[in-house]
């Protein structure tokens, strides 16, 4: 089923009714996905718990899967993973560890390296490279924990970059990061997707849409859209609540309303929340919609919070 | 102070002298390690398993080492299998270990004909009785340990730090994880006749938790926590034969010293800092 070696001809990724089951507990249930290659970004959205991340690690074969085939470049997960740059979830560090940035960037090169060696002066060159690409190679000899959390994000954004991937997935990169610095991390990927595909998975919809071009709802199954447009039955499958559209403005917007929830009527909202243009919600739900809502869910318009 | 000028002509002290140095220098190593990747319960947990590794060894009649260094190496190899390979969590697998360690040597001590006179050099360390032959081991050790360190430095550094980036990039950070704790089964054996099984963990986290204060980079923290164990451990050894005390518990004693009085002046420094910093604000 698989090629024998990196095939840049096949699909970046093909997950093919993919299972995941930790011993009687569904996490993932027959997600199906693939990009075709470079130039764009995925943004995956969906409530914790949903599974983005467990897409994320099946797709880097870190955790067995139940049924289902990966396939990345043509190859087996495992063997893929040397053109795949990982982001992973930025709260899980040791920041008082004895690192420094040009350290955590080169052990991006680690298996390149190979073993019994020094990292080579390549490596040192392809790490100042992702360093400049992400705009920290004045840092590079702080200690990791002197960093800010933006400037963190970057490095480890860094470290995904030094192996030279053709394929970038991030985990929620909007962690800790402000606005501004979110704006920036949108700047650097869209430079990016012109040579990789990208994914990043979010569970702020409103932080990610504005910047994806693609975007799929993830809630143990997968609801994924060929563009931006985004009916209300997709967020009510994915998030297994209704979602408040307001309509009649020009661009319209979602504004979703799980336990992120904003103004039930939009116009209240003082945050900041990147608008989803929805070309057009009405004859998107008339002509069906690929994916199923649940008929429970609609009426659960008593899970949105009010407005502050 | 002449006492010990004076007692350097003799060997047994030279010997001791020749031990803590080298001792110094594999725990200095790894200790880095275990701090850093805060794995000193670990250290424990193998430190007290090989209290059935001396049992064995005083069942079996043979040299306490020769039973000591498979067993500390067996037990790494089960709590880093225990801890990765199964469910079991790693501080249930730790405190299995080793009270399971201490029960087999406390059963096979009982087991064994007769009085076995120095167990109390193992529960607490003796350096003034080591013999010329662990001499050797320990330098052996030592040796292994630096080499170890230095082919897989950048696989141990990177794993230490971020366990599951190290699997994406492609390497086995079980792997590395497994080297590393046979590693410190080493050093845990290097360890036991200067400190004791006891006292093992305060020697493998002292001088690397000193040395953090002074670096942020693991081999500058590696070479400084060596010297200051070494210079922390021979004051140790030094006060003990002027006030005829225990070895291994006044080095201990020394190290904890010198351990709360760093921490407490790199507190006040801090407090010092920030007043300057209020200060400059007004």
């Amino acid at each position: 089923m698989h090629a024998k070696e990196f095939d840049s001809n096949a699909p970046v990724l093909d997950v093919k009714h993919l299972w995941v089951r930790y011993d009687s507990h569904t996490v993932l249930e027959d997600v199906s996905l693939r990009i075709g290659g470079p130039g764009e970004i995925l943004g995956i959205i969906g409530p914790n718990g949903g599974g983005k991340t467990t897409l994320l690690k099946a797709v880097l074969g870190l955790i067995p899967i139940s049924k289902g085939d990966i396939s990345v470049f043509g190859l087996p997960p495992e063997k893929a993973r040397a053109y795949i740059g990982y982001v992973p979830q930025y709260s899980k560090f040791d920041y008082d560890f004895p690192i420094s940035v040009l350290e955590v960037v080169l052990t991006g090169r680690l298996k390149r390296a190979g073993l019994f060696r020094r990292y080579s002066k390549a490596d040192k060159e392809a790490a100042m490279r992702a360093l400049e690409t992400v705009g920290m190679t004045d840092y590079k000899n702080s200690q990791i924990g002197e960093l800010s959390g933006g400037q963190r994000q970057r490095v480890f954004i860094a470290r995904a970059l030094s192996n030279d991937p053709k394929f970038l997935l991030m985990d929620e990169p909007n962690t800790g990061l402000d606005t501004f610095m979110q704006d920036e991390l949108y700047r650097i990927l869209d430079e990016l997707k012109k040579e990789m595909a990208i994914i990043v998975i979010s569970h702020d919809i409103g932080a990610v849409s504005a910047h994806m071009d693609k975007i799929a709802c993830m809630n143990r199954r997968l609801f994924f859209h060929d563009s931006k447009k985004m009916s209300r039955e997709n967020f009510i499958a994915a998030y297994g609540c209704s979602v408040d559209l307001v309509t009649h403005g020009v661009p319209h917007r979602v504004l979703e309303t799980h336990s992120y929830a904003h103004g039930a009527d939009g116009s209240t909202c003082g945050c900041v929340t990147a608008p989803i243009i929805l070309s057009d919600v009405l004859s998107d739900s008339l002509s069906g919609s690929s994916c199923n809502p649940k008929p429970e869910a609609a009426d659960q318009s008593d899970c949105t919070e009010e407005a502050k | 102070m002449l006492d010990i000028l004076d007692a350097l002509q003799y060997t047994f002290i030279q010997r001791a002298i020749l031990a803590t140095i080298l001792t110094s220098i594999a725990c200095g190593v790894i200790g880095v390690y275990v701090v850093t990747k805060k794995m000193v319960f670990i250290a424990g947990g193998i430190s007290h398993a090989c209290f059935g590794g001396i049992g064995l060894s005083f069942f079996l009649g043979l040299n306490p080492l020769i039973g000591l260094l498979p067993f500390s190496i067996l037990s790494a190899a089960a709590l880093g299998f225990l801890s990765k390979k199964t469910k079991v969590s790693e501080d249930s697998a730790i405190g299995i270990l080793w009270s399971l360690g201490v029960a087999v040597g406390v059963i096979l001590i009982y087991l064994t004909p007769g009085f076995a006179p120095d167990l109390m050099t193992y529960l607490f360390g003796n350096i003034l009785t080591v013999p010329a032959s662990d001499i050797w081991l320990m330098a052996a050790i030592a040796v292994i340990i630096l080499i170890v360190v230095a082919l897989f430095y950048k696989e141990f550094l990177s794993m230490c730090f971020d366990e599951e980036y190290t699997r994406v990039v492609g390497v086995s950070s079980d792997k590395i994880y497994l080297l590393l704790l046979c590693l410190l089964a080493l050093a845990t054996v290097a360890m036991i006749k200067v400190v004791g099984i006891i006292l093992i963990i305060a020697m493998l986290a002292i001088p690397a938790s000193i040395s953090r204060k002074f670096s942020h980079n693991m081999k500058v923290m590696m070479v400084y926590s060596s010297i200051i164990g070494a210079v922390l451990s021979l004051t140790g050894l030094a006060l003990s034969y002027q006030f005829d005390l225990p070895s291994g518990a006044t080095i201990i004693l020394v190290m904890s010293a010198v351990y709360l009085l760093v921490v407490g002046i790199s507190e006040v420094w801090k407090k010092v800092q920030r007043k300057n910093v209020d200060a400059d604000f007004e």
